[in-house]
């Protein structure tokens, strides 16, 4: 039995068209109510939560996931990434209302200290550290846009789609951090032995790709 | 109540049993092919262990001081204290010199890990150039494994200088982010990064082929043949590959060409191990000389480090059977001598001074243990009723 590991949420609609694309079966996974564990033919599905996905790989639960990149990296899970499948992309970025805006386009000790709401405190705080950049952070778990509109903090590091929650906040783009996309990971335990399985599942992925895009390289 | 540090752990119980059952199989496996047992100091003086470790690793030591002011860190490596240890106290006449070690090593966890303590077992070959060092080691180390009743553990191998070889002609702005791609196993990262570079169509084939030479070891080598030709790593891997097959251990063997280690000392084959579910490897090792050179030694050597809990906790191998001993009145002399026996014949025996034998059928019980054993008539009882008496 293959175990494959999938985001819930928004994205896991992208992520079963992935699969669709590989000719995984996955009548049974859009049919799931609310059932976490689904087996079809071979392949047994885990569903959770976006920030999860990369821990279920890591402890060898999964064999293979679709997981974000903006999770992968704020999990710091040790993983195989494998291939971008291009899905589900967005971006993470620095926001905040345009006065604050201002303040980072000035020399950086007047940036220093301000308090950035988010709930990527991984990233937020390398990408911070990075630049010498000294600033305090809150730990949200959702509706980050709301927090400088409401005085808990200066500015916000989160995930950015259309850009439209961040207009009806008032928040525009500080800086882009990061591009993110749904990846294809493996555990290092199954890279080794489950390599047969893995490379004909991404084989195809990158069949799929090459005749849509001309790309030609991928494990 | 008595609080433990974040990131620390007692073992005891069952898995203290575990952990010390697989570190005296290591022992008594590699000890028996003369590597002497290590003890190193808990602390290593940062000095001296700054320049061999990459950035990552650094940013993972735990510094201390110790009473006479010196800036250490908390032991977070074997290899330099034995290569140190063996250059200084060993004539390069004496070699090669061999070793082995159990004890904890610390280092700051990557999330979503979280213990900083970790009980290594390892081993050092120090002084000999040739693939029978590297068959030696792998070969003990997967019988230490099957004795403990690990059956399936692979070894998975690669080649640093097969890597080396393969980024050779690169320009340093192109393979420093191939090479770190593929020590962070980021293999989309390696492509994207090739994508991103004006290279020769054959250079281009050849990189872009090392991420999926991995798997079968015949059927490895002959595809990297056919791509790299016939290149001095490929031949110390083959060797390698025929000699464990040899000795049956064929079915335990991968190959990954892609595979590169955290250290960047080692210079020969590397390899990992994996077991059981645990998603990354229980430890893994490799050929260096980079590291000698550093001590003034020519030559090369090889070691491992294994995760004894993560080995523990896969350990199928059953110790002598445990049983509680009632002395049932007998003189501590006599007790003891016919204890002697019921260990001999494969018994664990913890001793029961207790005046009534029910107090240590009780023991037992309470214990977890399936047998008592009744010293005044010498004989051990199964404790399920009805079940069979041993004389």
């Amino acid at each position: 039995m293959f175990t494959l590991c999938l985001p819930t949420g928004r994205v896991l609609e992208e992520a079963i068209e992935v699969l669709q694309e590989l000719d995984i079966p996955t009548g049974r996974l859009k049919e799931r109510g609310r059932s976490l564990v689904v087996q079809e033919e071979g392949f047994r599905f885990l569903l959770a939560k976006p920030m999860d996905v990369p821990v279920y790989v890591h402890y060898g639960i999964a064999d293979l996931a679709l997981a974000g990149s903006d999770v992968i990296w704020e999990t710091g899970a040790s993983l195989v990434e494998l291939r971008d499948t291009g899905r589900g992309a967005c971006r993470i970025v620095l926001a905040g209302p345009r006065k604050v805006a201002s303040l980072f386009l000035g020399h950086e000790s007047q940036v220093m200290g301000l308090r950035v709401a988010t709930k990527y405190p991984r990233i937020a705080e390398e990408y911070f550290a990075e630049r010498g950049i000294q600033v305090e952070f809150v730990h949200l778990n959702g509706s980050i846009e709301m927090a400088p509109r409401l005085g808990l903090s200066d500015c916000i590091v989160d995930i950015v789609q259309t850009g439209s929650t961040l207009r009806a906040n008032a928040l525009a783009v500080i800086a882009e951090i990061a591009p993110v996309s749904l990846k294809f990971v493996s555990s290092h335990k199954s890279l080794q032995l489950a390599w047969d399985a893995i490379e004909e599942i991404i084989g195809k992925f990158s069949s799929s790709k090459k005749a849509g895009d001309g790309n030609d390289e991928a494990v | 109540m008595s609080r433990l540090p974040k990131g620390t752990r007692t073992l005891g119980g069952n898995e203290g049993e575990r952990v010390e059952r697989c570190r005296r199989t290591f022992f008594d496996t590699f000890s028996a092919y003369g590597y002497v047992p290590f003890f190193a100091p808990g602390l290593q003086l940062l000095e001296s262990a700054w320049d061999k470790f990459p950035t990552g690793f650094r940013r993972r030591l735990i510094p201390v001081y110790t009473p006479a002011s010196e800036a250490c860190c908390l032991r977070a490596d074997m290899t330099l204290a034995a290569v140190a240890y063996l250059s200084t106290h060993y004539s390069p006449q004496e070699r090669p010199l061999r070793l082995c070690y159990a004890g904890p090593l610390y280092r700051a966890p990557i999330p979503p890990e979280t213990d900083f303590e970790r009980i290594q077992f390892g081993a050092e070959l120090l002084g000999w150039e040739g693939e029978g060092a590297d068959v030696e080691v792998t070969a003990l180390l997967l019988r230490s494994l099957r004795q403990l009743g690990i059956h399936s553990p692979v070894v998975v191998l690669g080649h640093a200088g097969f890597l080396r070889e393969a980024m050779a002609g690169l320009e340093r702005h192109i393979a420093t982010p191939l090479m770190r791609s593929l020590l962070e196993r980021r293999y989309e990262a390696y492509f994207s990064s090739l994508e991103d570079f004006h290279l020769p169509k054959t250079v281009r084939k050849r990189l872009s082929s090392i991420p999926r030479l991995r798997g079968n070891a015949e059927k490895t080598l002959d595809e990297a043949r056919s791509l790299f030709g016939e290149t001095l790593p490929l031949r110390d891997l083959e060797l390698i590959v025929q000699a464990l097959g040899e000795l049956g251990l064929g079915e335990n063997l991968r190959l990954d060409l892609a595979l590169a280690r955290e250290l960047e000392y080692y210079s020969g084959p590397v390899f990992e191990i994996f077991s059981g579910n645990a998603g990354v490897s229980l430890g893994g090792g490799g050929r260096y000389d980079g590291l000698l050179e550093q001590y003034g030694i020519v030559g090369q050597a090889l070691g491992f480090g294994l995760d004894l809990r993560a080995v523990a906790s896969l350990s199928h191998s059953e110790g002598a059977t445990p049983a509680v001993a009632w002395c049932g009145g007998l003189s501590p002399r006599v007790a003891l001598e016919r204890a002697d026996d019921f260990i001999a014949s494969g018994y664990r025996v913890e001793l029961s001074w207790q005046e009534k034998r029910e107090g240590a059928i009780q023991l037992a019980k309470t214990r977890g243990y399936g047998w008592w054993i009744d010293l005044t008539a010498c004989t051990a009882y199964e404790l399920e009723p009805g079940k069979k008496e041993v004389s």
